[in-house]
């Protein structure tokens, strides 16, 4: 019984099928690859975050020019990493430099991998 | 009469007395106005960058081992003092030293570095562990002043107490009771002389010596000797006795490398030994006093043997005199000279140097390079240097045929600070001498196309990717009035191509017609934005890189192509610290927007088609699997020129092959750079092009024929990006053939 549905089944599939696409060839999707649309988190080194914390903390006493040169130590460890670039962003505010810091963060969203960290770097570039 | 002459005498006495006092306050007056605030002429150093290992880190040992060596770290069997490294397995130990960074001191210490897979997994500082080793960096050369004194300041306190004695021992005994010049010391030293044999000690003081080097030329004459005892009791009576020491520890002359003249202790370990003064060993202090009294005869590379008979001379003086124990002398002797095994350290990278000394004349005058002592710490990455030089070896040697005479230059930054870290200007890369990578002026050939299509796509309302594009015949007539006819590399017509097609292919005409469509005027602004400063004739064949040009211009345009948009200066200096240690000037990470973010993700898809399926594709084999590139091939009129640039996600490397006299190569891009580059970048790259697809960005199926929209596997369909909303209107027949129904069915029955 089962096995009778089946093939009435493979049947109508194919009569579908042929009836809906006369034309189709299956192919390969074409090269080039395009870059994910879904960025996956790489594993980041425990270094890189703590020259984040040290640079923030440097920020929260106003030692901008120490922050970023710590920020920028961090990116030479992990450049394609969103949190780095939103860092020295939020340096180049405090200082006063909002063109730097909407360009910081306009390519930090080249790397951003979640929709919170693409949202606080789409606030600079607002 | 005999009174007159006594009056006549003494007058002439009077008269003589007070011209050797004027003479003794002048000498008085140069001593005292110039001895306290004596400054030196200090060369700039330069370093490289520093190499900072954490968890992670993608390094292999032997890339370790040569980074180490490098930095004059010396391979031994068990550490015992900074400066030292020890490699068992997959583990290196290390004794680091001292180092100020421009943002922090950091000390030396004893580490663990161990390594699976060419990765670090574990590191340790006096066995505790830590997540960041930042290494010293690597000195590159220098800025010299012209007369090539070379020279590091040092304090006496930091010189070891052994090394001042046994100076003093063998150049001045009498050193701290004299007054400028010893009799006794010149008796003493007559008398040692001949109990040696030999002269092992001279009998001026080391103030007169220090005298004669700060002050007088080296001649040999009566009254320069009378002047240097005057200058040497004066020097005495203005300053003290540790001053005078230190002076002389700074000045005095212990060789030559070319045209760089090694003065004083502290930069004589490092030349000879590659050890900071602090940390030198006896036998080496004792090669260093000794060379004092002859740098070139006693130089321990030309005349290691004569060399090696002095410091044991000095050794055996220093055990006399109390310095050091018969024991120590003893084991001093049985060592080896132990010198540095590289000690051509310096000017190894003249190409990368000189744009780095370019670079700082456009701040400093060349006086304060070669005589302010700055630290000049650059993004030059050695590691990525010797990979470079290497695959310029390999690819010349590949498609040069046996020519020497083709040359080839190359330009690598980092795609995400715009550093430049490494750097070829010829074929011969230790060899300073004409820097193609910075001056040579050739046509660009192909690589300006990249400019026109981006300006088409800017206009999205005009232009997709997937735009129809005439390959077919062109007859312009130039302002002059002839008629200028360009063809396509193979010389063959496509009819209706697609954009990215004509891209990807690196077709001539539909750039070029494309470029006339758009204007040589906006071309030529998009170079400018991309980054090219230099000239750029507004004609025709733009698009065909008409024009001179040095791969750096080359380099700054791909670079904002590489970064995704975003210009941002070549750098090769990150900071400057003056002779203290204080930081001078940073040269902090800026980026200008010059490109918006979807267009330039376009233009990357194309780049990326290039390397997957165009010009770039048959340098695929060179490449490792997973390395997604994207790159522009270029070649100019009878393949003179061969150009290939191109960037993976983390290197961008732009490389020139051609002949300084202009002749054809007969090489294309890929068949010549492209080598070279496929090379590098097949070693060096880690990462790669992955930038997250913008949000405004929509993928579509077209056919690759029409470019009109098709279904999702009907027949030449491929999926490209489009601005959202820019997409084909018209559509082929065909239909996607991805259905509900057979998706289920297939689904129910298991497929």
């Amino acid at each position: 019984m089962v096995q009778w549905r089946r093939y009435v089944m493979i049947l109508a599939a194919s009569v579908i099928a042929g009836c809906a696409a006369p034309m189709v060839r299956e192919v390969e999707e074409t090269t080039p690859k395009l870059p994910p649309s879904v960025m996956v988190e790489p594993a980041l080194s425990p270094a890189y975050f703590r020259l984040l914390d040290e640079g923030e903390a440097l920020l929260e006493s106003e030692d901008i020019t120490g922050a970023i040169a710590l920020f920028e130590r961090a990116q030479r460890i992990h450049a394609d990493d969103a949190r780095v670039y939103l860092a020295i962003a939020r340096a180049y505010a405090v200082a006063g430099d909002e063109r730097s810091a909407m360009a910081m963060a306009e390519r930090g969203l080249l790397y951003c991998k979640s929709a919170e960290k693409c949202r606080e770097l789409d606030q600079f570039v607002r | 009469m005999l009174t007159r002459s006594l009056i006549l005498g003494s007058k002439a006495l009077l008269a003589a007395l007070v011209l050797v006092l004027v003479w003794v306050a002048y000498l008085d007056a140069v001593i005292s106005s110039t001895f306290d605030r004596k400054r030196y002429a200090l060369p700039a150093t330069v370093y490289a960058r520093s190499l900072e290992l954490f968890e992670g880190a993608q390094v292999s040992s032997a890339q370790l081992v040569a980074e180490l060596e490098g930095i004059g770290y010396r391979r031994v069997d068990q550490l015992f003092r900074p400066g030292q490294f020890r490699l068992a397995g997959t583990q290196l130990e290390l004794f680091t030293r001292d180092f100020k960074f421009p943002d922090q001191l950091v000390e030396g210490a004893r580490h663990t570095i161990k390594l699976r897979q060419n990765r670090v997994v574990e590191l340790t500082r006096d066995a505790d562990a830590i997540d960041l080793l930042r290494l010293e960096p690597m000195v590159i050369g220098g800025v010299y002043p012209k007369h090539g004194e070379d020279r590091i300041l040092v304090q006496l306190s930091e010189v070891p107490r052994t090394l001042t004695e046994g100076l003093l021992a063998i150049e001045d005994q009498q050193f701290q009771t004299h007054k400028g010049f010893s009799l006794t010391g010149i008796v003493r030293a007559f008398s040692t002389n001949l109990q040696s044999g030999r002269v092992v000690a001279g009998g001026s003081t080391i103030t007169q010596q220090l005298v004669k080097n700060y002050y007088l030329t080296p001649d040999r004459t009566l009254i320069r000797k009378v002047r240097e005892l005057f200058m040497s009791v004066l020097l005495e009576w203005h300053a003290e006795k540790d001053e005078i020491l230190e002076g002389y520890l700074n000045e005095i002359y212990l060789g030559q490398e070319g045209p760089r003249a090694i003065h004083g202790f502290a930069l004589g370990a490092l030349h000879y030994f590659d050890t900071p003064i602090t940390q030198l060993g006896l036998h080496q202090q004792a090669l260093l006093v000794g060379m004092v009294k002859g740098p070139s005869l006693y130089n321990p590379r030309r005349n290691p043997d004569r060399a090696r008979e002095r410091r044991n001379l000095v050794l055996g003086v220093w055990a006399e005199q109390g310095v050091i124990s018969q024991e120590q002398a003893a084991i001093a002797r049985l060592m080896p000279l132990d010198l540095q095994r590289q000690h051509a350290t310096k000017q190894r990278f003249p190409a990368y140097l000189e744009l780095v000394r370019r670079q700082l004349r456009l701040e400093y005058r060349d006086e304060d390079l070669s005589t302010l002592g700055l630290r000049i710490f650059t993004a030059f990455d050695p590691s990525l240097q010797e990979a470079l030089q290497e695959s310029t070896r390999r690819g010349l040697a590949s498609v040069g045929g046996g020519d020497d005479a083709l040359e080839s230059a190359s330009v690598v930054t980092r795609v995400d600070s715009g550093e430049v870290v490494a750097l070829t200007g010829g074929r011969r890369v230790s060899q300073a001498g004409f820097n193609r990578a910075l001056d040579a002026r050739r046509p660009a050939g192909s690589l300006f196309k990249p400019a026109v299509y981006l300006l088409a796509l800017e206009q999205s309302e005009r232009f997709s990717l997937a735009s129809v594009l005439d390959d077919a015949p062109l007859s312009y007539t130039l302002p002059n009035g002839d008629v200028w006819a360009p063809e396509n590399f193979d010389k063959t017509y496509r009819g209706e191509v697609l954009l990215y097609q004509a891209l990807i292919q690196s077709l001539n005409l539909p750039a070029v017609k494309l470029g006339l469509e758009l204007g040589a005027d906006r071309v030529k602004q998009t170079l400018q934005r991309l980054g090219i400063s230099s000239y750029i004739p507004e004609v025709a064949a733009l698009p065909l890189g008409v024009g001179e040009y040095a791969p750096i211009d080359l380099a700054a345009m791909y670079q904002t192509i590489a970064a995704g948009g975003f210009r941002t200066p070549l750098r090769t200096i990150r900071a400057i610290v003056d002779s203290q240690g204080q930081p001078l000037r940073r040269y902090p990470l800026s980026y200008e927007r010059t490109v918006e973010r979807t267009s330039m993700h376009l233009l990357h898809y194309a780049l990326l088609g290039v390397m997957a399926e165009g010009t770039g594709a048959r340098l695929q084999s060179l490449l490792p699997d997973d390395l997604v590139t994207a790159a522009k091939s270029g070649t100019s009129d009878d393949g003179r020129d061969s150009w290939f640039a191109g960037f993976s996600g983390d290197l961008l490397t732009v490389t020139w092959v051609g002949f300084d006299d202009n002749r054809s190569t007969n090489l294309t891009g890929t068949l010549g750079a492209g080598q070279i580059w496929a090379r590098f970048m097949g070693s060096q790259a880690q990462r790669s092009v992955a930038y997250r697809m913008p949000e405004s960005i929509s993928l579509a199926w077209i056919d690759e024929r029409s470019g009109l929209r098709t279904g999702k596997g009907c027949e030449h369909a491929r999926r490209i990006p489009f601005k959202a909303g820019s997409e084909p209107a018209a559509r082929t027949d065909c239909r996607s053939s991805s259905r509900p129904v057979r998706d289920w069915l297939d689904k129910l029955l298991g497929g």
